[in-house]
């Protein structure tokens, strides 16, 4: 008998792998949600203020025109230059975060500028506040338009956590490659995983879709 | 010639053509009129061979449309299509509208094919048009530039489809003129049309049609002005109010 | 933070070592274009078929798109590489962002492909062209002209995605960049300075499409 270095994929190995998926869908829901209101925020500024779009045009831009892996590798660097002391899951969420909220900046600047000023003026009229207003017109007309389009951005947020393997985090293609090294089984490791992101990002694909398809369907009717 | 002979489609349950003999001869202009829905477009569509058929049969020149070892490209070309919504190409200037089947068909260097369309937008007098793109053009132009694009071709026969019904009125004029040049020149044509005075004007032969069926076909001056089938009589009449 | 010393000079000596990297970058992000816009055309028409063209054509594209990208990368090195089939990581990134790009066009194509009107291929057949003839005369531009917009903005995802190559030892711009920072640990100006050059990239990218695409723009109303 020969020794391998591998053992047989088992059991134990198919935990860690969900395990593994359960840290990529907490990743999203953490950054999901800081990039969300961070994004709405961003988004309703350059809404409002001709100088906030100016001012925030380029980082927005840059965000979006430099590939996540080497952002990731620039704040982890950045972070570890200014010695902070934060875990690779903090620096996974403060990349994930930064990086879906130079996208969700531009779904929300959308989302409100869809909303008919008319409406919104029609509002005041009655005698609501600017804020009454925002809170119960603005936001929700403007929240039903781009819903599907948030959707997506979560969607991609769930895809793009698969880079912060690369900085060490053992979210679940991270423990993919962890699984394949000890088995050696990698077709069948990368196609339990791949089942797992699949089932994660199918429904998501298709909730935009159909809500995408029925918004087109209203508009039309 | 064009020769229908007992042609019938269905779409379904609808029985759209049923049961259509007619004759066009060379150098001859029938025109065809009928109410909406009555099955047309079709008949034309089918002498094209775009739609198939279900019954009868369709020779041009003896040649069967539909028949198995027929080169339908080839025979196309005998026939020149018009229709009702110009469907002129909107990425392609007049000019090449008119030359790019005379390119990829007929296998013409672009040099000559573009001399023979740009002769034929003069026969529809749209010399000065040459190098604008469709949507820069009114749909009467648009529609010269389809009937153009046609010619090239040197067909045999013409096939229109109420060419004007889209057309605002002050521009049904300019493409009726290129008709009545064609029919001058000898070309035969099949009209479908909805302008009665047209058809008694440019027709050799008037064919009405209702309900797939062909009701009553003779001389234009017959049909429209004496018809003798009660159902023309009461289309016309319902058509002069 | 404040007190870090950037060290430029080692940095930009490299200079023509990470614009080798970058032509890598535009080598693979060409030929997976190559690949990919082909292929979505072919899946287009396939969804526009019978249910046997059209479900193994809809399944690709949702594995495509419903995956991590750096998913389908380490796919085809170690899944392809376990079955005895070692291909070099220049061809599994053209081939993997190649048929990423398959994947996230086809449905972009299908719509282009339905906006063309059934009459426009009616009209060229009745001229005597052929099927394929009228595809590609007639359809075909008109297909670009919609489908232009798109294509170039997937065009510089997979130029971002070919950074994902480093993972699997490609030495594209971010794998060059990862090799000289190593040799001086100079990490912050070296990915810097490489953020910047993907920047650059990316805005050469669209302004290059730009001039390109004015030939399509025409006849547009
Ligand atoms: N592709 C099709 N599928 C189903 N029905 C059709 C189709 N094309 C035409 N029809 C039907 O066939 C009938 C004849 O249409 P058409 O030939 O366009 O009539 P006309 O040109 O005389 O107005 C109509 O009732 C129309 O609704
Ligand atoms: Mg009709």
């Amino acid at each position: 008998m020969s020794f391998s270095p591998y053992h047989e994929f088992n059991w134990t190995d198919c935990w860690f792998l969900l395990q593994g998926a359960g840290r990529t869908i907490l990743l999203m829901l953490v950054a999901g949600t800081l990039a969300t209101v961070l994004g709405v925020a961003v988004g309703w500024l350059r809404f409002a203020s001709r100088a906030a779009r100016i001012l925030t045009a380029p980082a927005i831009d840059v965000l979006r025109s430099v590939p996540l892996l080497v952002l990731l590798i620039l704040v982890s660097s950045v972070f570890g230059i200014a010695g902070f002391d934060i875990d690779v899951f903090g620096t996974a969420v403060a990349i994930l975060t930064l990086y879906a909220a130079a996208f969700a900046a531009e779904v929300a600047r959308a989302g409100f500028a869809s909303v008919d000023r008319r409406t919104r003026r029609a509002a005041r009229s009655l005698g609501m506040t600017a804020g009454q207003e925002a809170r119960h017109v603005l936001l929700p007309l403007a929240a039903r338009t781009v819903f599907p389009a948030w959707v997506s951005l979560m969607l991609a947020l769930v895809k793009d956590s698969a880079l912060v393997s690369a900085i060490g985090y053992v979210e679940l293609l991270k423990a993919s490659q962890v699984a394949v090294t000890q088995t050696n089984q990698p077709f069948l490791v990368f196609a339990l995983s791949g089942l797992l992101y699949f089932a994660i990002c199918y429904p998501c694909s298709v909730l935009s879709r159909n809500l995408e398809a029925r918004m087109k369907h209203d508009l039309a009717a | 010639m064009i020769s229908l002979r007992d042609v019938s489609k269905r779409y379904g349950l609808l029985r759209v053509l049923d049961g259509v003999s007619l004759d066009v001869e060379r150098g001859e202009v029938v025109c065809l009129i009928g109410p909406s829905g009555s099955g047309k477009s079709t008949l034309l569509q089918c002498v094209n061979g775009l739609e198939a058929i279900d019954g009868g049969s369709i020779a041009v020149d003896g040649e069967a449309v539909h028949g198995r070892g027929t080169n339908i490209n080839r025979l196309r070309q005998k026939l020149g299509i018009v229709f009702q919504q110009y469907n002129t190409f909107p990425h392609l200037t007049a000019l090449e509208n008119v030359a790019l089947a005379l390119r990829v068909v007929k296998r013409m260097p672009r040099r000559d094919a573009e001399a023979a369309a740009a002769r034929q937008l003069a026969y529809v007098g749209l010399d000065g048009k040459a190098d604008q793109y469709p949507s820069r053009l009114s749909g009467g132009q648009q529609q010269r530039v389809a009937i153009a694009r046609a010619l090239a071709m040197q067909p045999h026969y013409m096939l229109f489809d109420e060419v004007t019904s889209a057309l605002d009125p002050e521009l049904v004029g300019e493409v009726l003129q290129s008709l009545r040049k064609l029919r001058a020149d000898g070309m035969a044509m099949l009209i479908v049309t909805h302008e009665m005075a047209f058809a008694r004007e440019i027709g050799d032969r008037v064919a009405f049609f209702q309900e797939g069926k062909l009701v009553e076909v003779g001389p234009a001056s017959q049909v429209l002005d004496a018809p003798r089938d009660g159902r023309t009589a009461k289309f016309l009449g319902r058509a002069a109010q | 933070m404040l007190d870090y010393q950037f060290h430029w000079r080692a940095v930009l000596a490299d200079l023509p070592e990470l614009l080798g990297g970058a032509v890598v970058t535009l080598q693979v992000t060409a030929l997976s274009v190559i690949v990919g816009v082909p292929l979505a055309v072919l899946l287009a028409a396939c969804l526009r078929g019978g249910a046997s063209a059209r479900r193994p054509a809809r399944a690709f594209i949702e594995v495509t798109r419903n995956t991590p990208c750096l998913f389908q990368l380490y796919l085809f090195y170690y899944g392809l590489g376990a079955l005895g089939l070692n291909l070099p990581s220049f061809t599994v990134a053209v081939v993997a962002i190649g048929l990423n790009n398959a994947g996230f066009l086809a449905d972009t194509y299908r719509s282009a492909l339905q906006a063309v009107p059934a009459q426009q291929t009616a009209a060229a057949r009745s001229l005597g062209m052929s099927f394929l003839n009228a595809f590609w005369h007639v359809v075909l531009p008109q297909m670009a002209r919609i489908a232009y917009l798109p294509t170039v903005n997937q065009v510089v995802w997979a130029m971002l995605n070919s950074s994902l190559g480093t993972l699997i030892g490609l030495r594209e711009l971010t794998g060059v960049t990862q090799f000289l920072q190593s040799r001086s640990f100079r990490t912050l100006e070296f990915f810097l300075l490489t953020a910047a050059l993907y920047y650059v990239l990316a805005k050469a990218l669209m302004l290059a499409a730009a001039l390109l695409g004015r030939r399509l723009a025409r006849g547009a109303p």
